[in-house]
């Protein structure tokens, strides 16, 4: 391959020289070059190693789909060098060798092929051979390099909005566009090259036309054009994903046009994989958008008129063209002035010869000639070998929108004939090949498109043109008695590979592409797909038109992780007094998406120590916890107690104003979801808490059920809006009342009662509330007020320590309270869980009342216990931790859910959910601590901590 | 960040806001001779003669659900508070201690696209809509809103405790939109 003089409508700037390195050599190639086109214009046909058999490659399509020009270029892997753009000193490397390009060790593997067949991996990784092969193959598989320590790259992603999307930027596409436009749509108009045309200037349109019909486009207000932005999915109603260069864009289209085009098939044939073996559409593009002649003695092995056009072209350049060799057994008017360039029907391709360097040399074919005698044997020599045998459609967006794709024998061509509705083909795609006729079928499709759009009208779609002419050769495949005959490229998977695989019972395309691999590496099986296809339907007597497609999944092109990342949104929740916990030196944890004080450091003490100490002030004085985390919900309207009734499995309509009760909320099977305490406020007015997790989704779920029950009330989520801090201890009244007008007295404020009034000037709710000690007052009050409370309540001169999630767990415990989703599970109903007696089975409905009654009948499987280590095991203590076993007779009779070392008892206690026969107080446990030894534990009666 | 940036992204004073739920809730609203927007999904000035581009509006969020944002002394939302604090039946008291932001400038489109799925672009501000939607994956309110000194600006609102993340969300999103001053 050479560069060749100016070519008119060529992507380069000859001006713009770019220096760059390619294993270790320094080459130089312009702006505007891919980094294969730079390579190629080098000289250089080996750029890469095939997957398996590291067998070497060139350029083989140029069309975004060449799994063999993967690159690493710096710290980043799987750079496809056919459309990535060329930049000044770019360090590129070949990927998938050891050693090397030129001298990469795998290539020894070929040596091995006989051992490794069709299937190999599912046969070598079955039984006691596993780890064996997996080390090797796990050594040797992979394409490139990650680097661990590359910088997270942070890409936007984007939503867009159009009335026409699209996709395919060719002479189809482009006029679909206008039409489109023309009829008022906003349109979007994407392609996945880095300029506008496709395939225009090698299909029939004159440079000026293309570029008039391009200019026009650009010119037309209404139409937004994305270049290098490869559509990738489609989804219901019309969403469509789009990759460009540095993000993704998930774009809602009232309709769509795919103008996606074709993929040019290969010939297989013996040695088809040369370096310099390759589509005649990458040939195209070498010289139209490169500058560059695919070789100095081209040979063109052909089905259709397209390889004649192809040698038009390439003699037009000045580059010579040895023969074209029609595989077809005549040519009929399409080598119609060629004059005296050898045409020759009737060829049998057998086998590509390689010269110094693995670069083709020469093509060996029989020509068989119309009697279709064995013919002669011929070798032509040459450096290139052109293949234009056929096409696939570019139809995997149509599939994915669910088009029906039935295959056409006559232009032996997937073709969609059933489309939903909003959804259009245009072009080649559409089984249409000559010029004029793809332009007026992309101006129908554009304004059927903006129709639809504008009204929903889906249009009959004009009737394919007669002149659609068959463009593939039904079976250009030529197997060879020693192989070598590659179908895909990526896996390197020949046709006795698939023959093999029919064979052995995987005789369908889904199941063959499994077992073969076919259509699995980087590209997708965008050029073997449909010979798979042939040659399976072939070896089963049938025809490509009874087998059904692969199914096309998103994504149809792979995508960088990186954009699928995106920003990466979490959203991250803080309390009113989050800077108060960070100046008082909080070690922050992550619960329920909210940053929570763990505990908080004091001094050097230690984590233990500071907790201990947080514990101490608690039941010695007083200490205070933000628990702004916990869902607050309010309730309001003449059937609010009615409805709480329904919901939790507790009473509430005769709940006195001014007090609170524990409540239970359990799905529909009886099990424990969620609690909080429910309080009442006025005659129709409740409040009530969720647990911190909870608090989303048992507020979508109270709207779910009134929907369903339309009851009269009314629902509010404050839990953002509202703070809460519980001030627990023995001297908890006697320092909140110097900052509030609620009178806190014993007789006044009881315990489970809930008052409203002022803390600290501020408007507050008041509950009265023993979830970590005998008394304590959680105190709610609005969010842009919190801190002046909290301020209040932490003055020194009340002695008050602020204690974190970790403290509260360990007075919790000690208390003996459970914690929903900690200490119950996905299938813990209420009465294992020692709270059956928040349970009002006499009521007459409650969601879960009816699963409940039949757990009952079965009885406990499981009860929540609590236990103690037993004395003079300190030393293993430590090793206890949640979701220890209990063991017993060598079976498991249970797990640990909560433990913690008491401060307040000087030992540790725990919550385990225990076979029931265990659960009796006095029963001795056996915990499997989490170093393996076997720990002796007692149950024992909770709470473990009396009156404080 | 200046106004004259592409795009830009300021917090909102902290203003008086509030909330009303219930079958009466707009009898409430009238009773007060507050606006109530005709349908749901949309926003009025707080009172008739308010201008469009007023700071103290009314949103509807649904049939029977109402936000109201005022600046100054909100005598509207004080004899709001009262009256649903007391015996007006079927309209409920709402706290809303939202964060507030608003976004703007000649790119903002560019913004709310890479942060939310609504296709702003085909509101038209004129109609008065409210969106109600997540926004980097935090629920919130938005009212477009045209002013008369940056064009159309974005009127954010959220649950206080997502205001730090939006906030620095949208600073993220906001600092590489290309055309921002030094």
């Amino acid at each position: 391959m050479y560069r060749l003089r100016a070519v008119p409508g060529e992507w380069i700037d000859r001006l713009a020289e770019l220096a760059f390195e390619f294993e270790g050599k320094s080459y130089t190639g312009f702006a505007g070059d891919s980094i294969s086109s730079a390579l190629a214009a080098s000289g250089v046909m080996t750029l890469g190693r095939s997957f398996k058999y590291h067998r070497r490659r060139g350029i083989f399509s140029l069309a975004n789909h060449d799994a063999n020009n993967l690159f690493q270029v710096g710290d980043i892997a799987n750079v496809r060098g056919d459309v990535t753009p060329l930049a000044a000193g770019m360090r590129v490397a070949a990927v998938n060798t050891t050693g090397g390009l030129e001298r990469d060790r795998g290539r020894f593997v070929e040596w091995l092929a006989p051992f490794l067949p069709v299937g190999f991996y599912y046969k070598a990784f079955h039984g006691r051979k596993f780890p064996r092969w997996e080390q090797r193959i796990r050594a040797m598989s992979g394409l490139g390099r990650i680097s661990a320590g590359a910088p997270r790259q942070r890409t936007a992603k984007r939503y867009a909005f159009c009335d026409v999307l699209v996709i395919g930027a060719g002479p189809s596409g482009l006029a679909a566009a206008l039409s489109a436009a023309d009829a008022g749509a906003r349109v979007l108009l994407v392609d996945e090259n880095a300029k506008a045309g496709g395939c225009g200037p090698w299909s029939g349109a004159s440079q000026g036309e293309l570029e008039g019909l391009v200019a026009r486009v650009a010119a037309t207000p209404g139409i937004e054009v994305l270049l290098s932005t490869c559509a990738t999915g489609y989804y219901a109603d019309h969403w469509v994903a789009l990759v460009e260069p540095t993000r993704m864009t998930k774009v809602r289209a009232g309709a769509v046009v795919c103008a996606t085009g074709v993929l040019e098939q290969p010939a297989v044939f013996r040695n088809n994989d040369l370096p310099g073996v390759l589509l005649g559409s990458a040939a195209q593009r070498l010289v139209h958008r490169y500058g560059i002649a695919p070789g100095k003695r081209v040979v063109i092995l052909t089905a259709n008129r397209e390889g004649y056009e192809l040698a038009r072209a390439l003699r037009a350049l000045n580059i010579a063209v040895t023969a074209v060799l029609d595989v077809r057994a005549g040519f009929g008017g399409d080598a119609h002035g060629l004059g005296d360039l050898r045409c020759v029907a009737g060829v049998v391709p057998q086998e590509a010869l390689a010269g110094r360097g693995g670069a083709v040399r020469a093509l060996r074919v029989r020509i068989v000639g119309d009697d279709a005698r064995p013919g002669s044997l011929e070798t032509i020599a040459c450096d290139a070998v052109l293949m234009s045998v056929g096409f696939a459609p570019a139809a995997a967006l149509l599939a994915q929108a669910g088009a029906t794709l039935p295959y056409d024998v006559a232009l032996q061509q997937h073709l969609p004939v059933k489309l939903p509705a909003g959804v259009f083909a245009a072009g080649r795609v559409n089984g249409i090949y000559d010029y004029a006729a793809r332009r007026q079928d992309g101006r129908d499709a554009g304004a059927e498109a903006a129709a639809h759009a504008r009204g929903g009208h889906q249009g009959a779609r004009i009737p394919r043109p007669e002149n659609s002419r068959q463009v593939s050769h039904p079976y250009p495949v030529f197997q060879h008695p020693r192989a070598r005959d590659f179908v895909d490229l990526d896996e390197d998977i020949q046709v006795k590979d698939l023959l093999n695989s029919a064979q052995e019972g995987f005789d369908s395309t889904e199941l063959l592409k499994r077992f073969s691999t076919l259509g699995m590496g980087p590209s997708q099986g965008k050029h073997s797909n449909l010979h798979g296809a042939r040659i399976l339907m072939r070896a089963r007597g049938s025809s490509v038109a009874d087998s059904a497609l692969t199914t096309q999944r998103p994504f149809y092109h792979p995508v960088p992780l990186k954009q699928l990342a995106g920003m990466g949104f979490h959203p991250e929740r803080y309390g009113a007094v989050h800077d108060r916990h960070a100046a008082l030196d909080a070690k922050f944890m992550t619960v329920g998406g909210w940053q929570r004080p763990e505990y908080y450091h004091d001094g050097d003490a230690s984590r233990s120590d500071c907790i201990g100490r947080e514990v101490r002030a608690v039941r010695e004085h007083a200490g205070l916890i933000d628990v702004s985390t916990l869902g607050k919900i309010e309730i309001a309207g003449p059937d609010a107690g009615a409805f709480l009734d329904r919901v939790y499995a507790g009473s509430f309509s005769d709940l006195r104003i001014g007090m609170t009760r524990y409540g239970l909320l359990l799905d529909e099977s009886g099990i424990v979801r969620d609690d909080g305490v429910i309080a009442r406020l006025g005659e129709h007015r409740y409040y009530f808490t969720t647990t911190t997790s909870g608090a989303a989704n048992v507020y979508r779920e109270l709207l779910l059920w009134n929907a369903r029950w339309r009851m009269d009330c009314a629902f509010v989520n404050g839990t953002g809006h509202r703070a809460a801090f519980n001030l627990a201890g023995p001297a908890s009244r006697e320092v909140l009342q110097t900052l509030t007008d609620i009178d806190l007295s014993e007789t006044a404020f009881p315990f489970l009662a809930v008052r409203e009034g002022r803390v600290a000037g501020v408007a507050a709710r008041v509950l009265r509330a023993g979830f970590v000690s005998a008394l304590g007052f959680e105190i709610h009050v609005p969010y842009r007020s919190a801190q002046r409370v909290w301020d209040a309540l932490m003055a020194p001169a009340s002695g008050v320590r602020p204690f974190g999630v970790e403290a509260q767990r360990v007075l919790r415990l000690e208390k003996g309270h459970a914690i929903v989703a900690q200490d119950t599970d996905a299938l813990t109903n209420p009465f294992e869980a020692g709270l059956g007696w928040a349970v009002r089975m006499g009521k007459p409905f409650f969601v879960g009342q009816r699963s409940l009654r039949i757990h009952v009948r079965r009885g406990a499987r499981q009860k929540l216990v609590g236990f103690e280590i037993s004395a003079g095991q300190a030393p293993q203590d430590a090793t206890v931790t949640e979701a220890n076993l209990l063991i017993q007779n060598g079976n498991i009779a249970g797990r640990v859910t909560s433990v913690a070392h008491s401060p307040t008892l000087g030992r540790t206690i725990g919550l385990a959910m225990a076979a029931p026969h265990l659960s009796e107080p006095g029963s001795n446990l056996v915990i499997r601590a989490a170093d393996g030894r076997q720990v002796a534990a007692r149950v024992v009666r909770t709470p473990f901590v009396g009156a404080v | 960040m200046s106004r004259r940036d592409a795009a830009w992204l300021a917090e909102a004073l902290p203003e008086r806001r509030f909330g009303v739920k219930g079958p009466r809730a707009a009898d409430a609203l009238k009773q007060l001779g507050l606006s109530v927007p005709p349908r749901a999904n949309s926003w009025a000035p707080l009172r008739a003669q308010d201008r469009d581009d007023s700071w103290n509006v009314v949103g509807r969020l649904g049939t029977t659900e109402f936000f109201i944002e005022e600046r100054g002394e909100a005598a509207g939302i004080t004899a709001l508070e009262q009256l649903t604090a007391g015996d007006f039946a079927g309209a409920y008291p709402v706290l809303r201690e939202d964060s507030a932001l608003v976004l703007g400038g000649e790119a903002v489109a560019d913004v709310l696209a890479q942060v939310c799925n609504v296709n702003f672009a085909a509101l038209e501000a004129a109609q008065r809509p409210v969106v109600m939607t997540l926004m980097a994956s935090v629920g919130v309110l938005v009212l477009p809103q045209l002013s008369l000194d940056d064009g159309a600006i974005y009127r954010i609102w959220c649950d206080p405790s997502f205001g730090p993340y939006l906030w620095e969300t949208l600073e993220a999103v906001v600092q590489k939109i290309p055309g921002r001053s030094p």
